[in-house]
């Protein structure tokens, strides 16, 4: 999926910098963090005793305060001590993981293939107990055939085609990436100064078609332009305002054009459930003050809960059609449903990749 | 040849029959830049200052077919002589890296690919099977360098590249130094176990094993260990794998002599792992100045401080090989402020030679002080170039860099056996320690925290007290440097400290306690701690033992020995607070700060520049403790400075000429 002489140039250090940073949370003090849920990896001998406890954010964790019992339901585990994820390992297993790819691995493979590799040892490990993850997120989904991923990034990012990701401050570029494909696999990944299209556009709603337009002379036609303001990216992070992927959309703080087909669906799908989520917050915590009010009493018994449902369904609709507004679908004008069915990502892959993305975004929920 | 027909490396730099050059070089690699760029790059980098220009020669792009080599005669970007001439018509002189291993994130890391592929060139696996390094855009199997296959194919290269310099090294031409490989050793998977059991390095290690007059072993798959006697292998392991890197590079130096690059010096660069390398410098004999990468980022100064320390207290010339300045795409991203207070702390702390890698930015590279062309990148070259500028220029008459030694009347020794137990027992393998230091993340997590009989976990433990005792000197404005063990003799004699401190735990290596022991006769100074040593490296009772109960002291001969505390913050403390009230031992300069460091450098004992390091990451004005009246000048931007009111941003590190009494 990489071109061998793949390309990598034209970046601004701090713009490089900045869009490595974009995961992080910011918290009142002015400090970052990464933003990744609490967990622990622990790896313990062929005895099962624990001999190594490395948790994610807080590093050493000491070995010996771990009983090898506790983490007989790792579940309980987690929750005794506020972690949000657990890899309970031997470490036989990663010697075993290591050498059964090494010894599938043939020379000339790539990346992917080491992947798919370490994917499918670390799966016999999974199935003979060895290796245990709570909670647990790969239920269900088999490790996928390299023929099945090879399609995926052809849907992804199709052959001669480019993808753009453009963060703005207000008129400033905050940073950037552009990856481009050639026939075989990503040629080049590169910043604006690539384009050779001068400044950024300060106004950039506007402006974003000129940067779209240089790739498609310079790299080949984009099949994705993501263009976002920087505040909206950050809302999205830290989770703190529900919907804020909706409002983003319909306040055009967050631009995709072109819409690739195989995206529309998960981000239609994702405006749904913000909008639904916005819905089931608002009446919780209509019902919440209802409840402790004569008036509450009064509104249950009349039916409110059944038009705080009504009104969810209109929010769901205005988002709907402020998402079609927003980005603009260039050769279809059917409903999203109908796009979500032309290019089903779970039917190429045996397993819809958002449903693992949905459960890796509940570790950051609070339980 | 006399002496001065070749390229000598002293503690200044480089001695070119009689003159003296400081080594400053800036990396321009000419196989990634269209030749018509060459002119103005290598001008721009006479105009930042440096002295040199270094360069990867990679085998894997200039061979375009087994047996052939294109040095231009096709493609003119692979003209390396043309390069040569026209760094020499600017004076500068050239560090060639021609490897066989040369990374510069090429594909391959500029190792042809049909040489990898060969079965019995593959390093392997305990199970046999070939060691993958997963690298982007190519995964590959990494080499062997037991294998007499690949050694043969190095040689054939060597020979032709060394054939082709010849003609370009000093005095005729600009080649003055020439890199044996790259970043010993292993090529990024270095776990203990990883490799290397391919059957030439299995038999050399059962030979390696019998002429330490231990029974010819078999080497260890896996960490298998409980007592102290069962940690014997494992070491062996360690340092074995070590010496056949040794055994190669001596090799490829013989190889580039025979074929003419007999002028030259010969460098090598160990990548970086810890405070302290489990291989050490003196191990790679075949190179006469071997410098080490560093790659930080501004909130990994205490790191840096300990690798500075140590380049410093280890080695004649301390170098920094590859002084990153941007990085490479697939390491995490630095900015110019950690490049820039990266090079302000290697200076501060005393490194007297570097190879600023970038000087010029190319493909999978970012962040140089030049762009792809040349032209200067804002903000990083007039940074870059303001320090480059210190190094042979201070403000006023005063020396410059290069003239500054790091103040330090305390020496701390490090046995050699305690990094090499640290990566024996290195429990995360396939991610390698260089790899999670790279990731912003302490080299130890991967350790064991077995104690192995032993009264605590030594693997871990002496990175630990290392660490408390240079804070504790540090905060105490007790300047130190850190000795590897391997050196320690000759090392204690060129820097004569007032002090030596030994760390040590139950066991020690043996040449070196005897090395000690002696120094104490003959009237040194020395403290050990935390344990008194009983065994040596093979676990086996010492010859000289010593009876001594913590915080008590010993007269021996006309020397002096005690036991401190070094296992815990008090103890270190309580030493460094000793130390600093006795006369010459505390600096005209400290920091009243546990997060500050001040690191001194003087001139014919006079100090002239002090180095004020924010370890703690906090914005804040800090007053400085001083004996007397001391002046302050920022030599980056003229300003004077209060001492007593000194500004420091975050992870910043200010460069301060001082003057004392004024």
């Amino acid at each position: 999926m990489i071109d061998d002489d793949v390309r990598f140039r034209d970046f601004q250090p701090e713009r490089l910098h900045r869009l490595t940073r974009l995961l992080l949370i910011r918290d009142g003090a002015g400090g970052v963090r990464p933003a990744v849920p609490p967990g622990i990896l622990v790896l313990r001998d062929d005895a099962g005793r624990p001999v190594k406890a490395l948790h994610c954010i807080d590093g050493r964790v000491d070995p010996g305060g771990i009983d090898a019992g506790d983490l007989d339901d790792l579940g309980r585990f987690a929750a005794s001590r506020g972690l949000r994820w657990v890899v309970d390992c031997r470490l036989s297993s990663l010697e075993e993981v290591i050498e059964s790819a090494s010894a599938e691995l043939r020379p000339g493979e790539d990346l992917v293939q080491v992947g798919l590799c370490l994917a499918r040892a670390a799966e016999a490990e999974m199935k003979a107990g060895r290796i245990r993850i709570w909670p647990e997120l790969f239920e269900g989904i088999a490790v996928p055939s390299r023929k099945a991923l090879d399609r995926v990034f052809d849907i992804v990012l199709p052959p001669s085609t480019c993808a753009l990701l453009y963060v703005f401050d207000g008129p400033a570029l905050h940073a950037e990436v552009i990856v481009a494909r050639g026939s075989r696999g990503v040629s080049s990944i590169s910043g604006h100064d690539a384009l050779d299209a001068g400044s950024p556009p300060r106004r950039w709603r506007e402006g974003y078609r000129d940067l779209l337009e240089a790739a498609e002379g310079k790299l080949g036609p984009p099949s994705l332009g993501v263009f976002v303001e920087l505040s909206a990216v950050r809302a999205m992070i830290d989770g703190s305002q529900p919907g804020a992927f909706t409002r983003a959309l319909a306040g055009k703080d967050l631009i995709i054009d072109p819409m690739p087909l195989w995206l529309a669906g998960p981000v239609g799908a994702a405006a749904v459930h913000d909008a639904v989520e916005v819905g089931r917050r608002a009446r919780a915590q209509l019902d919440g003050v209802l409840e402790s009010s004569r008036l509450g009493r009064l509104w249950s018994r009349s039916g409110g809960g059944a038009l705080a449902g009504r009104l969810a369904g209109q929010i769901r609709g205005a988002v709907e059609e402020k998402l079609r507004e927003a980005a603009p679908l260039r050769h279809v004008e059917e409903k999203l449903d109908h796009l979500r069915h032309k290019v089903d990502l779970a039917e190429v892959l045996g397993f819809d990749p958002f449903t693992v993305a949905e459960r890796l975004a509940a570790l950051w929920k609070e339980p | 040849m006399s002496a001065n027909d070749r390229v000598r490396v002293t503690s200044k730099g480089l001695d070119l029959g009689g003159r003296d050059v400081p080594l400053l070089a800036g990396e321009v690699h000419y196989f990634q830049h269209s030749p018509g760029d060459w002119p103005a790059l290598l001008d721009a980098v006479a105009r930042l200052g440096l002295t040199c220009v270094s360069t990867y020669v990679p085998w894997g792009m200039h061979e375009t077919a087994p047996g052939r080599l294109d040095f231009g005669e096709r493609r003119p970007a692979l003209d390396l002589s043309r390069f040569l001439a026209l760094a020499h018509e600017r004076s500068l002189l050239v560090l060639v890296r021609p490897g066989p291993h040369v990374n510069a994130e090429l594909t391959w890391l500029g190792f042809p690919r049909r040489v990898l592929e060969h079965e019995d060139v593959m390093a392997r696996s305990p199970r046999g099977n070939p060691v993958w390094l997963p690298i982007a855009p190519r995964p590959f199997p990494v080499p062997s360098y037991a294998s007499e296959r690949f050694l043969g194919e190095v040689d054939g290269w060597l020979a032709e590249v060394g054939r082709r310099l010849a003609p370009f090294q000093w005095p005729d031409g600009p080649v003055a130094l020439a890199q044996l490989d790259n970043e010993a050793p292993l090529v990024f998977r270095d776990g203990p176990y990883d490799q290397d059991y391919h059957p030439t390095a299995v038999e050399r290690f059962r030979e390696y094993t019998a002429e330490l007059g231990r029974p010819a072993a078999e080497p260890p798959r896996k960490l298998a260990a409980t007592a102290p006697g069962d940690l014997v292998a494992h070491l062996d392991w360690i340092a074995f794998r070590h010496q056949v890197f040794a055994s190669a590079l001596r090799r490829f130096r013989t190889t580039l002599e025979r074929a003419g690059l007999d002028r030259v010096a010969f460098t090598h660069n160990i990548a970086q792992a810890g405070a302290v390398p489990p291989v050490a410098p003196s191990d790679f004999d075949a190179a006469d100045l071997v410098g080490f990468d560093f790659y930080h980022r501004r909130t990994q100064l205490g790191l840096l401080r300990d690798r500075c320390l140590y380049a410093v207290g280890t080695t004649a010339l301390p170098f920094a090989a590859e002084l990153g300045w941007g990085g490479p795409w697939n390491l995490p991203v630095r900015s110019v402020g950690d490049s820039e207070m990266q090079m302000r702390a290697a200076m501060a702390y005393g490194v007297r030679g570097v190879d600023i890698f970038m000087a010029a930015d190319r493909d999978r590279y970012y962040g140089a002080p030049l762009d792809r062309h040349g032209r200067r990148q804002l903000p990083a070259a007039p940074r870059a170039q303001r320090l480059i500028e210190l190094f042979t220029q201070l403000p006023g008459s005063g020396p410059s860099f290069a003239d500054l030694r790091r103040r330090a009347p305390v020496a701390v020794v490090v046995p050699r056996s305690y990094p090499l137990l640290t990566r024996a027992t290195w429990l995360l393998s396939p991610a390698c320690p260089p790899a999670v230091e790279a990731l912003g993340l302490s080299a130890l997590l991967g350790a064991s925290e077995e104690r192995f009989g032993f009264a605590e976990p030594v693997q871990t433990a002496w990175t630990a007290a290392l660490a408390r005792l240079g804070g504790a000197l540090s905060r105490h404005g007790v300047g130190h440097v850190v000795v590897d063990s391997a050196v320690a003799a000759s090392r204690l004699a060129e820097l004569s400290p007032r002090v030596v401190v030994l760390l040590s735990y139950e066991f020690i290596d043996r040449a070196l306690w005897r090395d000690v022991l002696a120094l104490v006769r003959a009237g040194a100074e020395l403290v050990l701690g935390p344990r008194v040593p009983e065994l040596g490296e093979d676990m086996l009772p010492l010859d000289d033992r010593v009876e001594i109960e913590p915080g008590a002291s010993l007269a021996v001969r006309s020397g002096h020995l005690s036991l401190a505390r070094l296992d815990t913050p008090e103890g270190a403390r309580e030493l460094a607070a000793d130390l600093a009230t006795r006369p010459g031992f505390r600096g005209p300069l400290w920091p009243e700060d546990d997060d500050l460091d001040v690191a001194l450098l003087e001139k014919d004992g006079v100090a002239r520049v002090a180095g004020v390091v924010d370890l703690g990451g906090t914005r804040r004005t800090v007053a400085l403790g001083s004996g007397g009246p001391v002046a302050l000048v920022d030599l980056c931007t003229g300003a004077r400075v209060d001492p007593r009111r000194v500004e420091v941003e975050a992870h910043q590190v200010r460069l301060l000429g001082l003057e004392v009494g004024s």
